[in-house]
């Protein structure tokens, strides 16, 4: 492994993540101006954009998704690059705005990045984009490594200009996120003539249906030609196999390594990178002749269902492959019907499909790791961070609740304080769905007085899902005289994706200053009594609401207090010092049954099993001081720090 | 284009540990040293107390997925022993050697006393019963040593060099960390390096 001979040969390739591929693809195109809305694993790609090259490419974070590519959709029709950023949710909620703009098209190239997450790993749903770009009819490339999305996303951008359509790169958590080597072209000259030609409108108006649907139709024919010989779809025909594999995107690589690893029978490939439209003949040329197709692709049976159909075109020479992958609704795939793939599970679908042999781990060593893992391993459950404001607004919420004692709950959504669906936030969160989604259901728990509905309930909202969805909901339930208590829990920032500014931020994406928009001011002028209250101050805040809840009609109250972590980013640690006066604590002697590392689950709250009493980690305490007010011996401490405070 | 070609790392901790700074140090620092890199992060959620791994994937020849499969991991670098083992048991096997710091980060759930405590002691045991070799570190006492708690993340890549675990030497580190972090961090970051360089060797 050590040998160096092959170095020299190896061009220079830096080691890059793969949102930061995706963003140097699109500057090689000469993107001009890139929007979108944070959301892992799609985060990181435009604040590559921005810190690269701020006076190249305007960035912006947008209000929420549709807004965003509505707003690229502007600059691409004024002749510039625009790309647009998202991850699969957002996409979801832009399909009535790709339905029409598939039909009017885009001038300047336009690409939409849509940031799948196979497995729903920092997702509550798995969404595949594939599905919905061929439902609004966009074409869709899908690279296998962060080089080809860097490939593919340069390339999007001349595809779309020439047929005058947006264009998907669809990508997964495992690429944006994962770090590949990559080959970076020169960047190319730019020029400024934005300007958006009058005299060819850009209008989805009813009239223009029928030609505008045969236009689209006529461009998808032509782009399917192009894909049919595109050099992101490869075949690779081995003479004499009888099976292939179909695979697209990690699927792919996955495919490859594993084919070496466990002695596959001869057998054909086929890559396919662009699945929309789909190259029919060149799958069914794949097709012909194979006794068995297995396809590998994240996350619907996409393909397979595309190659289920054109297998029954082969009907007529005499020879129907069998297609297998996650199969049918009601029957046992050789894959599950959702999931990432990985290695593991491609080895295994080898294994069902052609009775190949794996390479199984020493047993003893499997059967322990499986027992470990099983019952012995603590698994880590999320919690707050240490001083977020939060673990104080949901304490409050849940003595209102517990003292109101009318049954009532909370109804929430997506964000940090979504995970009050957890022991974190003390499992307060009894509906979550979407963004937006607890304020539309509190506009309706709210309108069921009039059948016999007595318990109270509380819509909990973050700041930047305010501004992104959840006015509309809060309007309507003002104007139609919903009953409730609408909560917003204001951290100042996007903290759940990574601190990226919202309308109520006052920063912008390159952290210059932007005006600010404050809720209580919407809020107020809906029409709503708001009451702005400080998350520290629980006790005042739980008598609050309390009389907020017995009212008869609807109200807001607004917890404010910016991040603990953005502000220690912005502005350094903590200046107070917590800690436990060892001697005033009185251990398991004082009957308070280490409330405070019980009962918080702050990570900065421990015991130290030693010596029998609380301590307040250092390195994690961030000064907020609740513990403080709720130690039953006053034992734990809070002062000006002489030497900086809690940070090392 | 076979299971044995590629080295492959895990790199696993807490958030907050620098995990994924590390992966990237080291990936970079093979590549100066002619393999060919791929690394595969999973850490959404990482800052509310979630695990962290990174997957290391070093070759001669052919670029790889990011996901190292079971029973293929080569080494596992533990910046915290529950997450290290944690990964053994997953992707480990009776050849994988871990490189570990001692020092537990409890779970939030272990300290509410949801869940049970698996007390250090016995995640050594394990960690030494189930692997072809340990390499324990006191992580935190050697990186306030060399300038703080955020220099665990390099101490612990000193360790992986130290231990002899991967063909790859520690010449060039200097250059990486000037390279991402500027001059100005290096010092501290090469003090870190280098202690844990000399406590694995120990």
């Amino acid at each position: 492994m050590a040998d160096t001979s092959f170095e020299s040969s190896r061009p220079a390739a830096s080691l890059l993540m793969g949102n930061a591929a995706i963003a140097r693809g699109a500057l090689e195109a000469g993107v001009r101006f890139a929007a979108g809305y944070p959301g892992n694993p799609s985060s990181e790609i435009l604040g590559f954009l921005s810190s690269d090259t701020a006076d190249r490419v305007y960035v912006e974070w947008s209000i929420n998704e549709p807004v965003a590519m509505e707003a690229a959709a502007a600059a691409s029709l004024a002749g510039l690059r625009s790309l647009v950023t998202m991850k699969h949710n957002g996409v979801a909620l832009c399909v009535d705005f790709m339905y029409a703009f598939s039909m009017t098209g885009c001038r300047g190239g336009m690409v939409l990045i849509a940031c799948d997450d196979p497995g729903a790993m920092t997702s509550s749903v798995e969404i595949d984009s594939r599905s919905l770009a061929a439902l609004t009819r966009l074409p869709v490339l899908e690279p296998s490594t962060p080089q080809e999305a860097k490939e593919m996303v340069r390339q999007a951008f001349d595809l779309s200009e020439e047929v005058g359509m947006m264009v998907i790169v669809r990508v997964v958590t495992r690429l944006c996120h994962g770090h590949g080597e990559v080959e970076c072209g020169p960047l190319p000259p730019v020029s400024d003539a934005a300007h958006f030609d009058v005299s060819r409108p850009c209008s989805a108006a009813p009239n223009q249906f029928l030609p505008l649907t045969r236009s689209v139709l006529k461009k998808l024919t032509a782009i399917q030609e192009r894909f049919e010989v595109s050099p992101f779809n490869a075949s690779h025909e081995e003479s004499g196999a009888d099976i292939l594999v179909v695979a697209s995107g990690l699927g792919w690589m996955y495919a490859r390594e594993s084919a070496g690893a466990v002695n596959l029978p001869p057998a054909s490939f086929l890559k396919i990178g662009t699945p929309y439209p789909f190259p029919d003949r060149l799958a069914l040329q794949a097709m012909r002749g194979k006794r068995c197709v297995l396809v590998l692709e994240e996350t619907d049976p996409w393909i397979e269902e595309r190659l289920k159909i054109l297998a029954s075109d082969l009907a007529a020479e005499g020879h129907v492959p069998v297609v297998l992958g996650r199969g049918r609704l009601g029957e046992t795939g050789l894959l599950e019907r959702y999931g990432e793939l990985s290695n593991d599970v491609v080895r295994r679908a080898y294994q069902r499909a052609f009775g190949v042999e794996l390479a199984q781990r020493c047993r003893p060593f499997s059967e322990r790791a499986s027992q470990l893992l099983e019952g012995t391993l603590p698994v880590r459950q999320l919690s707050f961070c240490a001083g977020c404001s939060h673990r104080e607004t949901y304490w409050a919420i849940k003595a209102a609740l517990a003292l109101d004692g009318r049954d009532g709950f909370v109804s929430g959504d997506i964000g940090c304080y979504g995970l009050a669906t957890g022991p974190t936030g003390y499992n307060l969160i009894k509906a979550q769905h979407c963004m937006g989604s607890g304020t539309g259901m509190l506009s309706g728990f709210g309108k069921l007085a009039q059948f016999g509905w007595q318990q109270p309930v509380i819509a909990v909202c973050g700041d930047s899902t305010f501004f992104h969805s959840a006015i509309p909901a809060l309007i309507n339930a003002r104007i139609n005289g919903s009953q409730g208590l609408f909560v917003l829990l204001d951290n100042t920032v996007t903290a759940m994706t990574g601190m990226q500014p919202n309308p109520g931020s006052g920063f912008q994406i390159h952290g210059g200053e932007r005006p600010t928009v404050a809720p209580e001011a919407i809020t107020r002028a809906i029409g709503l009594p708001t009451e702005v209250l400080d998350p520290a101050r629980v006790a005042d805040n739980i008598a609050v609401l309390i009389r907020l809840l017995q009212k008869p009609d609807l109200s807001v109250a607004i917890f404010r207090r910016p991040c603990v972590i953005h502000t220690t980013r912005r502005h350094g640690g903590p200046v107070d010092r917590v800690w436990v006066e060892q001697d005033a604590c009185l251990g398991d002697a004082c009957g308070c049954n280490r409330f405070c590392v019980r009962v918080l689950g702050c990570p900065a709250n421990k015991w130290d099993e030693g010596i029998g009493k609380a301590y307040v980690d250092m390195n994690t305490c961030s000064a907020c001081g609740f513990c403080v007010s709720l130690c039953p011996s006053g034992a734990i401490r809070r002062a000006a720090s002489q030497d900086g405070g809690n940070q090392p | 284009m076979t299971a044995t070609a590629a080295m492959n790392v895990l790199i696993t901790g807490v958030g907050g540990q620098g995990n994924v700074v590390a992966a990237h140090l080291l990936g970079v620092l093979a590549q100066r040293q002619g393999y060919r890199v791929v690394v595969g992060e999973m850490y959404g959620l990482s800052q509310r107390g979630g695990s962290v791994v990174s997957h290391v994937r070093l070759t001669a020849g052919e670029t790889l997925p990011p996901l190292v499969p079971q029973g293929e991991a080569h080494v596992i670098v533990g910046l915290e022993p529950l997450e290290a083992l944690r990964q053994l048991c997953l992707l480990g096997d009776r050849g994988t050697r871990v490189v570990v710091n001692s020092h537990p980060e409890a779970p939030v759930n272990v300290m509410t006393g949801r869940t049970l405590a698996m007390p250090v002691q016995a995640i050594i045991e394990e960690l030494h019963a189930l692997s072809a070799s340990v390499t324990i570190l006191d992580g935190p006492c050697l990186a306030s040593q060399a300038g703080g708690a955020k220099t665990l993340n390099l101490v612990m890549l000193g360790a992986l060099i130290g231990s002899g675990c991967l063909p790859l030497q520690a010449a060039g580190m200097a250059e990486v960390l000037a390279e991402q972090f500027g001059a100005a961090k290096v010092a501290m970051n090469m003090t870190a390096f280098e202690a844990g360089i000399a406590a694995a060797k120990a």
